[in-house]
């Protein structure tokens, strides 16, 4: 097994201009699959200049349209840009997160190798109506990544920085404290057809405050319909998402995140898109001000995938 | 909505936005992130803009419609944390129109302020929510100049009593590029003006000036870091009634 993948190896090798075939570290590291992702991140790093496309040859992308690694639309803490509307309770959820992946090398392999920041903002308001929605609590993340793709798998390697924030609605009610943390994550993402996706992670806190266990796990699918024709000529898919996260913190916590929903686009080779969706969310509240209480709610949703 | 006999065209979802961001407008729909160089502060922001439709109908203008939204925070520096002194968020919707030259966008924004957590017992919050129509006629001659001007009136606004009306006006001027490893890097400097009849009246001023650099000059993406001076007053609702003079050093996200 690992004699074939050597050989197949050095036939993608081959056709890479930075790959001697003829040396001997080539023969080892594409058996170790860490080795290999260490060995392409110091060839990304190499390939920072020149940063031009060249034709027929590895590609350096610069601030490409699409990240590598694609957003995972079931994880309600992805960034993302969306609209809820909490229908267990009078409130609102509103979110505004870009990626920016920096640079993509495409290897003439067909892989891709990204490395990008993000950054997000999550709200949540009370609704007193008079179109009265005071804050209820604000969490901001900003981080780092590296991720590679190739065929049906991707993987995403993240350092982010999160912080929670009481919401002036509550600061007679309730006493805030110092959320802040800073996590390692790793997370890999299969998708073997355009209906199917299935992603599992593990983090770990290194910095954490209020002082909690700092391990957690993350798992999740995606399905889809097949595409149909939508209005005025465009491209629509149903699709339902199931994400659960196991978190040590706060004694153990299990928070899964359903949602249903259809999927809008101009053509359905098309990366962005709207979404509307039914969610329901079990667990406890994602919210860091909150995380130790538990929350339960049924939402209605649109979202906007760049 | 697909090409219809070769004389106009509807997009659903495209790209970019028709009307480009005002780079050098501080509340403009923009991702970064802001080291005040003067006081131990920084500024973080998240924005999005998301067109729904381009239309392009045989007269070679073009038509854009979309939602757009951010979030602004500023916070306080105590060793490693960092406090949050205000969040301020805005969500909206606007029409566009480009021609040659000329752009205008004309919005409908809503604005909330909220005091940081950190101030909790210290400062008492006060309600600020606001929506307002505003409009802006861009002017692009040519590459190295923009010129723009912004005219808008809070139609609803809290703290009430204010004077509704707002107008500013701005340019960006950039250097010829240069060619960093086949990327597109050029200078850039922009001036933004912007006048409040709110808290008295107020004349808000910001300068940037920095570094563009795109993969490719017909892209809209880009990475900017700039040095930014502020004076006027305060950009976050909270206290939009004190005067604010900073700089800064920032690194901005363009979609």
């Amino acid at each position: 097994m690992f004699n074939h993948r050597c050989t197949q190896m050095h036939t993608d090798a081959a056709k890479l201009k930075f790959f001697d075939p003829q040396k001997s570290f080539i023969c080892v590291h594409p058996c170790s699959s860490v080795a290999k992702f260490i060995f392409r991140l110091f060839l990304f790093c190499l390939w920072l200049s020149p940063l031009a496309a060249r034709a027929g040859e590895d590609q350096l992308l610069f601030l490409p349209p699409e990240p590598a690694f694609g957003q995972l639309i079931g994880d309600p803490r992805e960034p993302q840009d969306n609209l809820i509307a909490n229908l267990s309770y009078p409130r609102f959820e509103g979110s505004i997160g870009p990626t920016l992946e920096f640079l993509q090398l495409r290897p003439v392999d067909g892989s891709r190798w990204g490395w990008g920041i993000m950054g997000a903002s999550f709200i949540e308001l009370d609704s007193l109506g008079h179109f009265v929605y005071p804050e209820r609590v604000s969490d901001w993340y900003l981080g780092m990544y590296f991720s590679q793709s190739s065929g049906d798998f991707s993987h995403r390697f993240e350092y982010t920085h999160v912080s929670s924030h009481l919401g002036d609605e509550l600061f007679y009610s309730v006493q805030r404290f110092i959320y802040t943390r800073e996590s390692f994550r790793w997370t890999s993402s299969f998708q073997p057809s355009d209906l199917l996706r299935l992603y599992a992670g593990v983090g770990y806190y290194p910095h954490i405050a209020p002082v909690e266990k700092p391990f957690f796990m993350h798992v999740g699918l995606e399905l889809y319909s097949n595409y149909f024709d939508f209005l005025f000529g465009t491209s629509a898919r149903g699709c339902f998402t199931y994400d659960l996260k196991v978190k040590d913190e706060a004694g153990g916590v299990t928070n899964q995140n359903f949602e249903w929903g259809i999927q809008w686009k101009w053509k359905k080779e098309s990366h962005s898109a709207i979404r509307i969706a039914i969610s329901y969310y079990n667990g406890n509240n994602e919210y860091g001000q909150f995380y130790q209480s538990n929350d339960n709610h049924w939402g209605a949703g649109i979202y906007f995938d760049p | 909505m697909g090409p219809d006999v070769q004389a106009q065209e509807w997009v659903f979802l495209p790209p970019a936005p028709l009307f480009k961001t005002l780079i050098g407008a501080p509340r403009e729909p923009i991702t970064g992130i802001t080291a005040y160089g003067n006081q131990t502060r920084y500024e973080g922001a998240v924005g999005a803009t998301f067109e729904f439709l381009r239309y392009t109908p045989s007269d070679q203008t073009q038509w854009g419609w979309g939602v757009f939204g951010d979030g602004f925070i500023l916070l306080d520096e105590d060793g490693a944390t960092f406090p949050m002194r205000d969040g301020d968020w805005h969500a909206g919707m606007y029409l566009s129109e480009a021609s040659g030259s000329f752009s205008h966008r004309l919005e409908f924004l809503h604005q909330s302020s909220h005091l940081g957590d950190s101030l909790q017992g210290i400062q008492v919050p006060i309600f600020f929510s606001r929506e307002n129509i505003n409009f802006t006629s861009s002017f692009q001659p040519f590459e190295e100049l923009r010129l723009y001007a912004n005219i808008g009136d809070w139609e609803n606004i809290f703290p009430r009593g204010e004077d509704p009306f707002f107008c500013s006006a701005g340019t960006e001027l950039y250097s010829p590029a240069t060619d960093l490893a086949g990327t597109f890097l050029r200078a850039y400097l922009t001036a933004d003006f912007q006048w409040k009849g709110e808290a008295g009246g107020s004349l808000n001023k910001n300068f940037e000036l920095g570094f563009q650099w795109k993969f490719k000059k017909e892209e809209s993406r880009d990475v900017r870091l700039a040095l930014v001076y502020y004076n006027g007053h305060s950009d976050f609702g909270q206290f939009y009634q004190q005067p604010d003079e900073h700089w800064g050093i920032g690194f901005y996200f363009d979609p």
